[in-house]
């Protein structure tokens, strides 16, 4: 029996107005393809065009581009298994950390959850109130937990505040917070490839090898010598397996850290 | 018909006419408390009984316990009790089990004694007594009977091979995963969730639910509660738990009646805004029933549970450094405690460590200064660690303490070791200076977090005690008779039942206990060699079958 390709998670972490939402909801609206299954802490907080909503119930809302949310408000391990019934459905994972999670604690969580692999975890930080709120006394030791912990930090707000302002911010946090990661955080790119013809084993073989390396998953149904199969390729390793029910479109969709353009599968 | 009891003393609660040793009763509704002589007006004008039956008792307000969460104890109390410590419980006397192979023991005598066909399920292990127990363990004694080994703190559970093949646990899924060992089938902390998840499908089943419920009435009732408050309605699912709620307490065979407060917090993220969960909130009290009763009171949280270290502390914090939990973000809590402050709620706020009273604290002062009120009923709920300096301040704000002592009890002394050191473990639950302050002060049991013993409890406070036999800042000790309003008419304030409860006077619900001592004979230290016979809730008697509390 074929195992399961786990979910890939990228824990979006950060306080109480660092851009938590906005980030998923940009991420929901410019999917490109890309199926997002999303656990967040509030629906009402998501803006979601209601012409979007393909169906909705309970703790779940289907989006017509393919993507799901789930609110993971009152139990968290209830939306975690009902998201991953539906992994052969969705090619990522967006989760909203609480505004007080402590981010080790966090990584600890997503990786108890069956069928899920964490990916990355990004840390969203307000320019215009960090340094304002690492010295509150009620919540300063958890953003200093989640300055410190691990994963990438973006810094959002940059509006609110001066230019010269931001570059002191950016050099207080790397003098208090100094993190290996020196790039900044890369959104995902992604590229759907539809309606794939018939392929070989060697023809195959011979485009994954041409894959850009800045993609880390590809997942889709090809033609495989007249079988369909499931190709789920991540960062070099693919497993092909006979799908469980038959889909009635061939097409794969790629994810990538930074820009890139896949090859043609040459015939 | 009027039914007077006659009694060897009869503790009032109420301090204008502290005692009495006849009550008269008629409909559930105490006519008057004195002597046969000093009742004559009544007696002379109706028919009476006089009834003799608790002439050699002592007679006392009915119990209440303010905070205590039926459901969670609903789910708890059909599993099998194999613990450290001594439970006692009106069907059976949970002996203190202390050695691996007596736990073993123990495993083995229930799966003989209970029906093989069911699934097995036991709580209360603990490693530190009961050495390493696992699947392997547990397949050997069960075979192919599923089993489920409940860890005491209820963040651990251990499941046998038949259980994970009954519910659905399968290697493939859940091999590598953090805070989950397939091998030893167990499943802690986050790994927890997977397994709970699994498991609801028998522990919050309707036959479940309705065992432990009918469980959870005996305890209350052994405990001489004729009042409960539930603290956290909605904890699990709020449509299931009422249902639940009306089948089995509210008839006439439930000896107590409840308070109902609901969960803020699970109701704003059910409603989906703030205002749209005041505006649910205000509507609760359509579905009032004789027996369950919602008022304008609303229980909200700050930080993090006492038993798992994850109190939010003031500096110097934790001795290894490690930092709490708030359960709510702080900014968050502040606008739903607003948000009810405005609309004249009674809010209840669990704090457990004195970071979380000083939010608590801090965010009662802004809404004092934005809408100030009066017996606005604003509450610390468990008041695990505080300062001196915080508790005057809770005087200063008008609010109210409902105090879980059993932390000092059960915790103090592995907290001092391993913790927060010894001067703030000994000053858990200081409410002695709440006392001295003249606050008003309820205890409770957070059932089943401590056993629903309010005599108990109220022996703890006015010992201080721990579980090692060390009495712990003694200058924080309860008064007697300031425990036992704390278990009686102030608990009814702080419910806002005051009027109705808590106290026998003319006027007031014929809520009683019935006991074979009297509290201010045997004094603070011989509260637990109490029996309560009896409970009479609204003027009927409910006889406690055992009699005996075990001791």
């Amino acid at each position: 029996m074929a195992i399961d390709q786990p979910l890939s998670v990228t824990v979006v972490a950060g306080y109480l107005g660092s851009g938590k939402t906005t980030f998923i909801n940009q991420r929901l609206s410019s999917a490109n393809g890309l199926r997002y299954g999303v656990l967040v802490n509030d629906f009402g907080q998501l803006n979601i065009d209601e012409s979007l909503i393909q169906e909705s119930g309970g703790n779940t809302i289907s989006l017509t581009n393919g993507c799901v949310c789930c609110s993971i408000a009152h139990d968290v391990a209830a939306a975690v298994a009902e998201l991953s019934e539906r992994s052969d459905e969705l090619d990522w994972v967006l989760f909203e950390a609480s505004g007080v999670a402590d981010p080790s604690r966090v990584v600890t969580q997503v990786q108890s959850w069956p069928g899920y692999e964490l990916d990355s975890l990004l840390t969203l930080v307000d320019a215009s109130r960090i340094q304002m709120l690492i010295r509150d006394k009620f919540v300063g030791d958890h953003i200093s937990l989640q300055l410190g912990g691990p994963g990438v930090r973006k810094l959002t707000k940059q509006d609110l505040v001066s230019t010269k302002k931001l570059s002191e911010i950016e050099i207080w946090l790397q003098q208090k917070f100094p993190t290996d990661e020196k790039q900044p955080y890369e959104d995902f790119y992604s590229q759907t490839i539809s309606a794939v013809d018939p392929v070989t084993d060697t023809q195959l073989k011979s485009w994954l090898q041409a894959v850009p390396e800045t993609v880390v998953r590809i997942k889709g149904f090809l033609n495989l010598d007249g079988e369909q199969v499931l190709l789920q390729w991540v960062s070099g390793r693919f497993e092909l397996t006979k799908p469980n029910t038959r889909s009635n479109h061939y097409g794969l969709v790629a994810i990538g850290v930074a820009p890139f353009q896949l090859p043609m599968i040459s015939r | 018909m009027i039914t007077v009891y006659t009694a060897k003393n009869i503790i009032t609660m109420n301090e204008s006419w502290p005692n009495g040793e006849a009550i008269a009763i008629r409909d559930g509704v105490v006519l008057e408390v004195g002597s046969l002589e000093s009742m004559q007006a009544w007696l002379e004008a109706n028919d009476y009984v006089i009834d003799d039956q608790f002439s050699e008792k002592v007679l006392m307000p009915g119990l209440i316990d303010p905070h205590l969460h039926p459901m969670m104890a609903a789910v708890l109390l059909p599993m099998q009790f194999i613990t450290a410590l001594p439970w006692d419980f009106p069907w059976e006397s949970v002996p203190a089990t202390t050695t691996h192979e007596a736990y073993l023991t123990a495993l083995k005598r229930g799966h003989e004694g209970t029906p093989k066909d069911e699934p097995f399920f036991t709580w209360g292990y603990h490693r530190y007594w009961h050495g390493e127990v696992d699947r392997g363990l547990l397949d050997e004694i069960f075979g192919d009977r599923p089993a489920v080994m409940w860890q005491r703190s209820f963040h651990e559970v251990y499941l046998n091979s038949a259980m994970m093949e009954l519910i659905g646990i399968e290697e493939e899924r859940v091999k590598n995963r953090a805070q989950i060992d397939f091998e030893a089938g167990h499943f802690y902390e986050n790994g927890l969730g997977y397994a709970i998840q699994k498991l609801n499908s028998i522990i919050m089943s309707p036959e479940w639910i309705g065992e432990g419920l009918s469980r959870v009435k005996q305890v209350a009732h052994f405990g001489g509660h004729t009042t409960v408050g539930d603290m956290a309605v909605g904890i699990f699912d709020f449509d299931m738990e009422w249902q639940a709620a009306l089948k089995f307490i509210d008839n006439e065979d439930c000896p107590y009646r409840v308070t109902c407060v609901a969960h803020g917090a699970v109701l704003n993220r059910k409603e989906g805004s703030i205002e749209a969960s005041v505006e649910r909130a205000l509507t609760l009290d359509e579905l009032n029933t004789d027996k369950l009763q919602f008022s304008k009171k609303i229980k909200l949280f700050t930080d993090g549970a006492f038993f798992s270290q994850l109190a939010m502390m003031q500096s110097p914090g934790y001795v290894d450094g490690h930092i709490g939990e708030w359960l709510l973000v702080p900014e968050e809590y502040e606008s739903l405690a607003r948000a009810y402050w405005l609309e004249g709620f009674e809010i209840h706020v669990h704090c457990t460590g004195d970071l979380g009273l000083e939010l608590a604290l801090d965010t009662l002062e802004k809404l004092q200064w934005e809408k100030p009120r009066f017996n606005h009923g604003y509450t610390i709920e468990h008041f695990g660690f505080s300062t001196p300096e915080q508790v005057r301040r809770i005087k200063k704000l008008g609010a109210n303490v409902s105090a879980n002592v059993y932390y000092l009890h059960e915790l103090s002394a592995a907290y001092a070791r391993k913790g927060v050191g010894y001067e703030r473990a000994a000053q858990t639950a200081r409410v002695g200076q709440c006392e001295r302050e003249d606050i008003l002060l309820s205890l409770h049991s957070d059932f089943p977090m401590a056993p629903a013993m309010p005599l108990h409890s109220a022996w703890v406070a006015c010992m201080r005690e721990n579980s090692d036999g060390e009495i712990m800042a003694p200058n924080e000790k309860l008064s007697l008779d300031r425990a036992l309003r704390a278990i009686t008419i102030d608990a009814a304030e702080i419910l806002g039942i005051a009027s109705e409860t808590g106290s026998l006077r003319s006027g007031k619900k014929a809520d009683m206990v019935v006991l074979d001592k009297d509290p201010f004979d045997v004094g603070a230290e011989g509260l637990k060699t109490i029996n309560i016979e009896a409970t009479v809730f609204e003027g009927r008697i409910f006889p406690i079958a055992r009699g005996d509390n075990g001791n």
